[in-house]
């Protein structure tokens, strides 16, 4: 009988490790913003909805995936330790409320380092370190 | 008027924007176009009072019979945003839901603003938006914003207010780590009110406006707001009942001429300067939500004044939560005892007659039940969870019991004697 439980034993490891590997979220922006890094309570405060600016002196643009992509969970995961149900909650507040503007959504990853690479003041994020030079990274978010 | 013609002017404005950002949605850079958002409740509720009077979520819902109904929390909301740079957005909101009969057209466009940023820390929003009087009363028709079924109906369902139209500028700023925004905003709305037996329906905010005051830190949400209003029921013809009372109070007997005019006095529906003030709080944090609001409110008509509070507490378990809360109101008015003025007035039978004396009493009869059918004092225990089955639908089930006092009805009519009524609710709150 119990040969029956090693497959999807298996299975399920291979899947907890697979996430594992996955954990990271990278941070990005054009290598011609004006910052350096950033640390996760200002991202914190831009993602959420908190102010646009990092301070007061610039605007910046808050790049996001599209709602269904995996990544996007996985990056607000990491950034606010809420579920995606929480966090979807916690925007339709913000947005239904006309209190703050939605980030603007690029449709891929790819989508996302190419804006980035057009507009210096716009901020993103990928599962992986950047393929698109002239993209850097800002700060490594991890999901454990 | 010239505020008028300025939101009027922004709302057509920003519609012809609109459809031309819609038209060419295709080609507009991922950093500034124009998004879609949606929300909508599917909701399935059933009442049963031992007074005769029906559940409602508002005031301005109309009053139905009793029993199982989907009308009362089922809608489905549209906003569009259009950016059109990256200081000025243009936001439009539609509803679908039930209304007033009297606010079917004029209140289907919930916002249509425009916004600016004049730093990133300080907006300007001109148009037709929220009256934003409590925490929740902003998305109270965003059921996939909050825990439970629908804000508590005792804080509120006595403020059915349409939006805002007029300006609100919102100041942001960080301080120790918390989030303080101070906004203040001002403009005209209109009112709606569904009664059973009295015809008050529709009233107009004259002017309205107000600070709102909030901090935020690590999960803890402080606010504050004190709003003033001059409003006006517009349907009501109280003439009639108005004059027969001034000739009561001319009568020569103190007690009863002493009654009449305050009946004159409560009964005001004209020229109503009401002054809100609200505390609030809500935590979330470590999977514990508490929310508390209360309100206090005075005014120169009695019926629009009356406080209100509740106090809610929930505990998140996985994607399942739990909560249950207990609320209340109270009209600042005592309620009215029908005048024995017939009797009183029985000395006087020789001189003013027996026809006035009848009249006399009808009048102060009137006149108490015109003032008890608008009194609320009533107190809900509610109990009900919240599973996300998908981060963006929420399966919500409730229970309220209510008690409603004597005299103090207003929202479910019914029996004046008051009793107690069961609420079950259950829904689907849902993004898109």
């Amino acid at each position: 009988m119990k040969k029956h439980f090693i497959l999807p034993l298996l299975i399920m490891m291979s899947l907890c490790l697979g996430r594992l590997a996955h954990a990271n979220v990278y941070v990005v922006a054009s290598v011609a913003s004006q910052w350096a890094g950033l640390t996760q309570k200002d991202l914190l405060a831009l993602y959420m909805g908190r102010g646009r600016g990092v301070d007061a002196s610039a605007a910046v643009i808050v790049l996001d995936l599209p709602r269904d992509h995996p990544v996007r969970d996985e990056f607000y995961t990491a950034l606010t330790s809420m579920s995606p149900a929480q966090v979807n909650s916690y925007w339709s507040r913000l947005i239904f409320t006309g209190k703050t503007l939605p980030p603007a959504t690029v449709p891929s990853e790819q989508g996302m380092q190419e804006a980035l690479q057009r507009n210096p003041k716009a901020i993103g994020y990928l599962s992986k370190p950047p393929t698109e030079p002239g993209v850097k990274i800002l700060l490594v978010l991890k999901s454990l | 008027m010239a505020l008028k013609r300025l939101t009027g002017v922004t709302i057509w404005l920003f519609t012809g924007v609109l459809c031309a950002g819609a038209a060419n949605a295709q080609a507009i850079s991922a950093e500034s176009g124009l998004r879609l958002n949606g929300f909508g409740t599917l909701g399935l509720t059933k009442d049963s009072s031992d007074f005769g009077g029906s559940f409602r979520r508002d005031i301005a819902q109309p009053l139905k019979q009793q029993g199982l109904r989907g009308s009362m929390d089922s809608r489905l909301g549209v906003q569009a945003n259009y950016a059109v740079n990256d200081q000025l957005e243009l936001v439009a909101q539609v509803i679908a839901r039930q209304r007033s009969s009297q606010h079917q057209l004029e209140g289907a466009l919930d916002w249509a603003f425009a916004a600016y940023e004049l730093t990133p820390q300080t907006q300007v929003r001109i148009g037709r938006t929220g009256m934003d009087l409590f925490l929740q009363s902003d998305y109270r028709n965003v059921g996939f914003a909050y825990l439970a079924a629908r804000p508590p109906v005792d804080f509120y369902g006595l403020l059915p207010l349409a939006g805002l139209d007029g300006i609100d500028l919102t100041q942001r700023w960080t301080e120790d780590n918390a989030e303080w925004r101070l906004k203040g905003f001002a403009g005209k709305s209109s009112y709606s009110v569904e009664t059973g037996g009295v015809s008050v329906q529709k009233g107009d905010l004259d002017w309205a406006g107000g600070l709102v005051l909030s901090r935020e830190s690590h999960g803890l949400l402080l606010r504050g707001t004190l709003s003033k209003a001059k409003l006006v029921f517009r349907s009501i013809d109280i003439s009639n009942l108005r004059q027969g009372l001034g000739a009561v109070a001319s009568l020569p007997i103190p007690t009863v001429a002493a009654q009449a005019a305050a009946f004159n006095d409560q009964i005001l529906f004209d020229n109503i300067r009401v002054t809100y003030g609200s505390l609030g709080v809500a935590y979330d944090r470590d999977n514990w939500i508490f929310t508390s609001e209360v309100l206090g409110t005075q005014s120169n008509a009695p019926l629009t004044a009356f406080k209100a509070g509740y106090v809610m507490i929930g505990r998140r378990l996985g994607n399942v939560t739990l909560h249950t809360s207990v609320s209340g109101n109270r009209s600042n008015i005592k309620a009215a005892v029908d005048p024995q003025w017939g009797q009183v007035l029985e000395p006087l039978r020789p001189v003013i007659g027996s026809a006035a004396i009848a009249q006399a009493q009808a009048v102060g009869t009137t006149a108490a039940a015109l003032i008890n059918s608008g009194r609320v004092e009533q107190r809900t225990v509610s109990m009900g969870l919240r599973w996300d089955i998908d981060p963006r639908v929420a399966l919500k089930l409730q229970w309220d019991h209510v008690v409603v006092s004597p005299n103090g009805g207003a929202i479910w009519q019914g029996n004046p004697n008051g009793g107690r009524a069961n609420v079950g609710t259950v829904l689907l709150d849902f993004l898109f």
